[in-house]
């Protein structure tokens, strides 16, 4: 109750015009003489205002058909189980959600594969540990291996991405995550060949990527091969720890921005697990685990036949002679993908995936591809268009497109000043593109 | 044993709760969350349902308890739920304000009693009427106006520093 002879009661039902009439213009005349109560009612339909606008958030029918999807397919899980398990993790959960976004799940793909290829490019340096340089010894004779392994993003709503990889020394690979998300790959000539199974909506990805740039760091089959020829030798011996129960010695490898820990059972001289950091990448890592040589993995276990009933898409991509324009294509495409037909918050090739899971996930894209240029075409546009990233030298470029809407031809986005040339290309928040003197660039 | 299948009450109500659980969280992660344990909840006990019963009563209920109690429990861990955008028109003030003041909102709905948070939620936030709210939350209409003028004055006097004035 409030000193002014009208309750808290009534002014809430005079806000939400709940009294009579009579009523109601009493206390309209109160609250004009009465400083107090005024502001009491301008609080209430602050609040109510407040409460207005949450409720303007509506799920769009893309997400509940995927929620409907997801929660069906959790269902007939637990129908299957013995005993029945109870509700699914959130990271289970919210790994099927991406999982069931094809763009999202290459995005969280590529995420892992650049942890991949910066992880296992570590495995370069030089130290000591006779464990250490057996456990080398045997990766580079091993005819197949697999092991488990654990991938944790480094931002918090993505989830911890587990899987099981198997690696044949004929160029074979398979990953299968804990979803049962099925990908088998092989090396070509010219790049990579595969097929992507996707359980819940019975369909496979038939995928060939050609003219890979013959850049070791960007080939996941060329990593293993430098894993398989692990120095012999680390460049720090951490001694002796007790992980997961466990007495294991330890042995560091620094390169660049990332350290890798190898830990070795001592009783058995078995690699037992291996931890990947990446300075450039705070918070993730990955967790290889259950290691296993030369264990028979047969043919059919890398067969690109897909099952039963399942159904076709397929996936090409040309990563050949890639150039401003397909930069500018990347761009487009992701304007015309996003809700607010703002540009990405960063051009950074690992942080771009993260992100557009992310973004994903909040619901930021108009649906699972940009529109004008279909399922097929979005990740193939965005490959090409961070592979033009990627060779820039630091310093020559800059990227402020964040938070800024396409259209605006007096707002640049993007600068950069090709090798040899006097001048800079920048390009318009409209995506024209004009040469403009280093003197004139945007402070 | 319920006439309809579990296959279509999903498809018919999933975008209702989906719905529910983003305007209370204004998560998609969060809102995603609920759905499925508001469905999984309902799978489980599937065999026991007969045919007469009113779902999209019962899954208004059940959504705002869970999305509540996600946000109870998102307040006390270590995320918080997160905050809705206020208009693009908007200047950038005004929507870190909005922002702010819907987070504190959301907190404080997950600590009202549960009769008056459902009576707040299905009325502000869901818009539905004083009659269709005593439907689903099985109580008379003046009962619902109770727990709904309750939970306004005590959210109030919760936000007071928030609502300006």
């Amino acid at each position: 109750m409030n000193p002014h002879n009208v309750s808290n009661e009534q002014l809430v039902q005079f806000v939400l015009g709940e009294l009579r009439s009579e009523k109601a213009c009493e206390i309209e005349q109160h609250i004009r003489q009465c400083e107090p109560c005024r502001q009491a009612v301008g609080r209430l339909r602050s609040l109510l205002d407040c409460a207005g606008r949450m409720g303007s958030l509506p799920a769009n029918e893309q997400m509940s058909e995927s929620a409907n999807r997801e929660v069906l397919l959790a269902a007939e899980t637990q129908s299957k189980d013995q005993p029945r398990r109870g509700i699914q993790s959130r990271a289970a959960l919210v790994g099927r959600m991406i999982m069931s976004n094809r763009v999202a799940k290459l995005a969280v793909a590529a995420v892992v594969a650049v942890a991949v290829i910066l992880g296992l490019s570590l495995f370069t340096g030089d130290g000591a540990g006779k464990a250490y340089a057996k456990v080398v010894d045997q990766l580079h004779r091993a005819r197949t291996l697999t092991y488990s392994l654990v991938t944790r993003t480094g931002v918090e709503s993505m989830p911890t991405v587990r899987s099981d990889i198997a690696y044949r020394d004929t160029g074979q690979f398979r990953t299968v995550t804990t979803d049962g998300y099925i990908t088998v790959a092989e090396a070509t000539e010219t790049g990579a060949k595969g097929i992507s199974l996707i359980p819940h909506t019975k369909s496979y990805v038939v995928f060939e990527m050609t003219n890979v740039p013959d850049d070791p760091a960007k080939d996941p089959w060329a990593t293993v091969e430098r894993l398989r020829a692990l120095p012999a030798r680390a460049s720090k011996v951490l001694g002796r720890r007790e992980i997961d129960g466990r007495m294991l010695d330890g042995f560091d490898v620094h390169e660049d921005d990332a350290t890798t820990t190898v830990w070795i059972d001592p009783k058995t001289g078995q690699l037992v697990r291996a931890e990947l950091e990446f300075a450039g990448a705070p918070g993730m890592n990955m967790i290889l685990s259950d290691f296993q040589f030369d264990v028979p993995l047969e043919d059919s276990f890398f067969s690109f036949q897909p099952p039963e009933g399942y159904t076709p898409v397929q996936v090409t991509a040309d990563v050949s002679e890639v150039t401003e324009r397909d930069f500018i294509e990347f761009l487009r495409l992701w304007s015309n993908w996003t809700v607010d037909a703002t540009f990405p918050p960063t051009v950074n090739g690992p942080d771009i995936a993260k992100i557009a899971v992310q973004m994903a996930q909040e619901g930021k894209f108009v649906g699972p591809y940009a529109p004008a240029y279909g399922v097929d075409r979005t990740p193939q546009v965005m490959y090409r268009g961070m592979l033009f990233i990627g060779p820039l030298p630091t310093g020559t470029w800059r990227y402020a497109g964040q938070n800024v809407r396409f259209g605006d031809p007096a707002v640049p986005i993007f600068w950069y000043q090709p090798a040899g040339s006097p001048t800079c290309r920048v390009i318009y928040a409209d995506l024209h593109v004009a040469n403009v003197p280093p003197q004139n660039l945007p402070k | 044993m319920s006439n309809m299948s579990f296959e279509n009450l999903v498809n018919e109500h999933g975008r209702q709760v989906l719905s529910t659980a983003m305007r209370v969280l204004r998560d998609a992660n969060l809102a995603h969350d609920v759905h499925q344990e508001v469905f999984l909840a309902i799978w489980r006990r599937w065999h026991r349902y007969n045919g007469d019963v009113n779902w999209p009563a019962y899954l208004y209920r059940a959504t705002v308890r869970k999305a509540l109690e996600m946000a109870h429990r998102r307040m006390n861990g270590h995320g918080r739920v997160a905050p809705a955008r206020g208009s693009v028109a908007d200047g950038p003030d005004a929507v870190m304000q909005a922002d702010e003041l819907q987070q504190k909102l959301a907190a404080a709905l997950a600590r009202l009693p549960r009769r008056q948070a459902d009576a707040f939620v299905l009325s502000r936030l869901e818009g539905l009427e004083a009659a269709e709210i005593a439907g689903i939350m099985g109580c008379s209409e003046p009962t619902v106006r109770v727990h709904l003028h309750r939970a306004i004055v005590r959210l109030a006097r919760e936000l007071h520093d928030c609502l300006g004035q």
